[in-house]
């Protein structure tokens, strides 16, 4: 016997609403939107042919050296891969996790990133290029750690809840991490939505000059971004003399946010980096403010096709925790047991509960996660992305990753095409009043 | 996103017209930092010996539009008693003593032509660039007035273009000009139900729509301050703004204080500025400052 | 007591302001800022003890990110004087911009009349003391730390803050999203008073004190995987 079920009042949407009528207010998870979305998989690479010079896999070099913020900083950041380790907060994950991330971006000539609960010790020591998050809450906030990274970057939205803060759940913190914070422990802890000292462009402009006066110039200053108003936001964060700017989708990964902000808000990966590219050649700052993608990031075929479409480098988040374990049945872990669903679907980083360690601040937890195993895992899986992301350049006949261009691209869809702006396969048509 | 500026002397009457111009230029030279988009600014209580000073610019290909212009404001019976143009920029004293509204649609309408102002003793001046780029090209700081308004813009949502510069004239209402800090967030909505009452709009830009709505209440019978008390309530989103008519000036500030504004005043004169560095370029560091208030506003009468 | 060296900033760009500091700290001087004209993004990021007075008004961001250092500002300031201060003290003669003391966590903050909107937000540790009155939303989001206001306040004072303590002498506009006025001991107001004495504040109002009524803490119900398992 099949059963035909709505499409709009699906099994999903009837849960939903039960659980609503019990809970009194918005729901709550982690992870990663649930939307179906026009993403990365909707466009394909066209390889050489008889028209241009294949490059041999193995042997014929590949450049994939990434210049970071190099606008007005003495030192800007040199990565060896366009792939560095998304900011994700001390709190909402582990320290064993934090310093695994750390020392895999170290491993693979990379850099990782702080968080919204400022700069773990470990996590300093471990990553040879630490990037250090100015968040609307300054939790943890340090002059002295400011001095010691080897970039900034102000944090305006991220894309899985753009326009809101960050939200760690009570039972994550516990007495360390409150302390940190400068928070009572237990308590469910929401950050603010604004910073507290600009409220602006206008202000962002003297703040991002108060940031550079404070570490000499020396660092690039980077501005994130949640994708939404994606050509307003790029142009005023680039006046207001971002070094490099961060583009964050909609469907980019978030350790507990409401559910209604994951599924209903913010753009897709494809249209952000567009967007986003064609506002700074607009500026005349194409080239020269590095744009930076993250959002949906899964294999080396992302990393090509976010390059292609303009962005310079990207950040990986969620696909990093994967890669450290995250919905991996490991020994000692019960998924089903302790988190109440099947490893490969869990999604329930906001509850504490992390069966692998690595969202979770409970002992008995983080035990699980040996940071050097895990590190060397994130740094295979980087490592991965990489050889996956220069075999198609070599592909294509290109010798640097960075001359992956729009027009090595075809879209798979009529929604690709006019999103990313390049030809539907079969037609030479680009759909889109553009 | 912009920087805003104003000043009025009090004993004009008695002492002359005073540098209104040069002041506010400097002003606007120390606030670079906040937008350098365009700069733009209105001088009141300028002498005006006809009815109207209208000041526009023409753009485009229409090479034979300050031709058309000349034809289009003798055919409703307005009689030109100066006119100059220079580097597409223009400015003309008109005699004319029917309603004003027809004597802006009949410029306006000329393909290419764009009116900045009408007024009856005040003229807005704008362009893309900074407050020097603009005394070099306009002479602002050799004008002479009783009030000002000016403004650095670093655009939000809009374009970039003298026509999405501030000040925003209220059309065809004659000297009243707005110019803004922050972003209205209904000015969509706004924009249409005043569209759908008759009133014309020359930009899609949301600080436009606070000229207009304060001149229309004007208009109904409200005075200038109550007007300004009234878009409190009316306006949503950010903003300190600015106001300049025939006789004064006026600000307001939103709800969340989320802009800035500080203010002084001597026995000559107040200024306002969105930083204390612009006030301090036209005094000196030993005169008190005043900071208004969340929803505070005020007007000043010459 | 050092050497008094002047740093006149009329002749100076910001970034050659902040370079001289370092030097003439370096060289352990004192140092005395003259026509300061309001400029931004002066005196910041300093991490060691030093005296630095301004003779006029700053802008803003100015006198933050520091760890040490001892501040006096004969004038006015814009916005977020202080922001982030770690340990160390500032004391400024007339008004503050908006956002004085923006995320402090340490130190001692004077203002020695009214302070503008914000004052205290986001606060993390250490005092602000202001002579005269503060603006909307004075200590939001405040998480630990003592606000001391002898004048008036604005709307919504406190809202939303988690920990810490807000004095104010004169009236309250409106408290906050979960701001309590509760009783304050004798020996609490002289404790306060104290702290005025110690800023050079002459003054001892009969404060009120507020703090957070903690309601805001928790979310009032949880679903089955969010609950604790302990």
């Amino acid at each position: 016997m099949v059963n035909r079920t709505s499409q709009i009042f699906s099994p999903w949407v009837v849960e939903d609403i039960h659980a609503k009528s019990d809970l009194g207010r918005y729901r709550i998870r982690g992870f990663s939107s649930f939307q179906k979305v026009t993403h990365f998989d909707d466009l394909t690479f066209l390889s050489t042919g008889l028209t241009r010079y294949p490059l041999e896999g193995y042997k014929e070099k590949c450049n994939t050296r990434t210049i970071i913020g190099g606008l007005n900083a003495e030192n800007p950041l040199i990565l060896d891969t366009p792939i560095y380790i998304t900011g994700m907060s001390y709190g909402s994950l582990s320290a064993n996790a934090k310093t695994a991330l750390g020392k895999a971006a170290s491993m693979v000539g990379t850099a990782s990133c702080t968080g919204d609960g400022g700069m773990h010790p470990a996590e300093r020591k471990a990553s040879d290029k630490l990037i250090y998050q100015v968040l609307p809450s300054r939790y943890g906030f340090n002059p002295h750690h400011l001095k010691q990274a080897q970039a900034i970057e102000i944090v305006v939205g991220q894309g899985a809840k753009p326009g809101t803060g960050g939200m760690l759940m009570g039972v994550k913190v516990m007495d360390h991490i409150a302390d940190m914070r400068d928070l009572p422990s237990g308590i469910d802890q929401r950050s603010p939505a604004r910073h507290p000292d600009w409220l602006g462009p206008d202000d962002l402009a003297m703040k991002i000059e108060q940031l550079r006066e404070a570490t000499d110039w020396k660092v690039p200053i980077h501005v994130k971004l949640g994708a939404c108003r994606v050509s307003d936001d790029v142009k005023l964060a680039a006046k207001a003399g971002a070094d490099a700017i961060v583009i964050d989708s909609m469907v980019a990964g978030t350790g507990a946010s409401s559910e209604i902000l994951l599924d209903h808000s913010g753009i897709p990966t494809v249209p952000a980096i567009v967007l986003a590219r064609e506002a700074l050649r607009e500026i005349k700052l194409d080239g020269k403010v590095t744009l930076i993608a993250s959002g949906g990031i899964r294999n080396g075929g992302d990393v090509a096709k976010a390059l292609a479409l303009g962005a310079d480098a990207v950040a990986i988040g969620i696909s990093a925790l994967i890669a450290l374990n995250c919905n991996r049945e490991i020994p000692g872990s019960n998924f089903v047991e302790e988190i109440g669903l099947p490893a490969g679907e869990c999604n329930r980083c906001h509850t504490g509960k992390c069966p692998v360690g690595i969202a979770t601040q409970d002992e008995n937890l983080t035990s699980r996660l040996d940071p050097d195993e895990g590190a060397e895992r994130v740094a295979n899986f980087i490592n991965a992305m990489t050889m996956e992301m220069a075999l198609l350049a070599r592909s294509i006949g290109k010798s640097n990753v960075h001359s992956l261009e729009p027009e090595d691209l075809a879209a798979l869809t009529i929604e690709a095409s006019v999103m990313a702006r390049v030809p539907l396969v079969g037609t030479n048509k680009v759909f889109g009043d553009n | 996103m912009c920087g805003v500026i104003g000043v009025i002397y009090k004993n004009t009457e008695a002492t002359g017209l005073a540098s209104v111009g040069s002041d506010l230029i400097k002003m606007l030279e120390s606030l670079e930092h906040r937008g350098r988009d365009s700069t733009g600014i209105t001088i009141g209580g300028v002498e005006n010996k006809s009815d109207y000073i209208v000041r526009f610019r023409i753009e485009g290909q229409n090479s034979n539009a300050l031709e058309m212009l000349s034809k289009g404001i003798s055919s409703i019976g307005a009689v030109i008693e100066y006119s100059g143009f220079a580097n597409g920029f223009g400015k003309i004293c008109v005699n004319y003593e029917a309603d004003v509204g027809k004597l802006a649609n009949t410029i306006a309408d000329i393909d290419g032509v764009e009116v900045d102002s009408i007024g009856t003793n005040s003229e807005i001046v704008k362009d893309v660039g900074d407050a020097t780029q603009l005394n070099n090209r306009h002479l602002i700081g050799e004008i002479k007035g009783t009030h000002g308004i000016g403004h650095v813009r670093m655009a939000t949502e809009s374009k970039i273009d003298v026509n999405h510069s501030h000040p925003f004239w209220a059309y065809p209402f004659p000297d009243i000009s707005v110019v803004h800090n922050g972003q209205l967030t209904n000015y969509h909505s706004l924009r249409r139900k005043y569209q759908d009452m008759g009133h014309k709009f020359q930009t899609g830009n949301d600080s436009e729509i606070i000229s207009v709505f304060l001149a229309e209440r004007i208009e109904s019978g409200l005075s200038l301050d109550e007007a300004i008390q009234e878009s409190l309530e009316v306006l949503d989103g950010t903003f300190t703004y600015l106001v300049s008519t025939n006789d004064g000036i006026g600000y307001a500030k939103d709800s969340w204080s989320a802009k800035p504004l500080v203010i002084m005043e001597t026995t000559d004169r107040v200024a306002v500025a969105s930083e204390e560095t612009a006030l301090l370029s036209v005094f000196q560091d030993e005169i008190d400052r005043f900071e208004p208030q969340e929803k505070e506003c005020m007007t000043w009468l010459v | 007591m050092h050497d008094l060296v002047s740093i006149d900033a009329s002749k100076l760009s910001t970034r050659q302001i902040n370079v001289r500091l370092t030097e003439l700290i370096g060289a352990r001087k004192d140092i005395e800022i003259i026509n300061p004209k309001a400029r931004h993004n002066i005196i910041v990021g300093i991490l060691d003890k030093c005296n630095i007075t301004v003779r006029g008004s700053l802008g803003y961001y100015c006198a933050s990110l520091l760890d040490g250092p001892s501040i006096v500002v004969e004038g006015n300031s814009g916005w977020a004087l202080g922001e982030n201060l770690m340990s160390g003290n500032i004391a400024i003669s007339k008004d503050t911009g908006a956002s004085v003391g923006a995320s402090m966590r340490g130190g001692n903050i004077c203002v020695g009349r009214n302070a503008g909107a914000r004052a205290g937000i986001s606060m993390k540790g250490g005092s602000l003391v202001i002579g005269g009155d503060s603006g909307f939303l004075t200590g939001f989001m405040m998480q630990k730390g003592q606000i001391i206001v002898c004048g008036d306040v604005g709307d919504a004072v406190g809202d939303s803050m988690y920990e810490g303590e807000i004095y104010v002498g004169g009236d309250i506009a409106s408290l906050g999203n979960d701001a309590v006025i509760v009783d304050i001991t004798k020996k609490e107001l002289i404790s306060v008073w104290n702290k005025l004495e110690e800023n050079g504040i002459d003054k001892q109002p009969e404060f009120k004190k507020i703090v957070s009524g903690k309601k805001l803490y928790h979310f009032d119900k949880l679903e089955r995987l969010e609950k604790s398992s302990v």
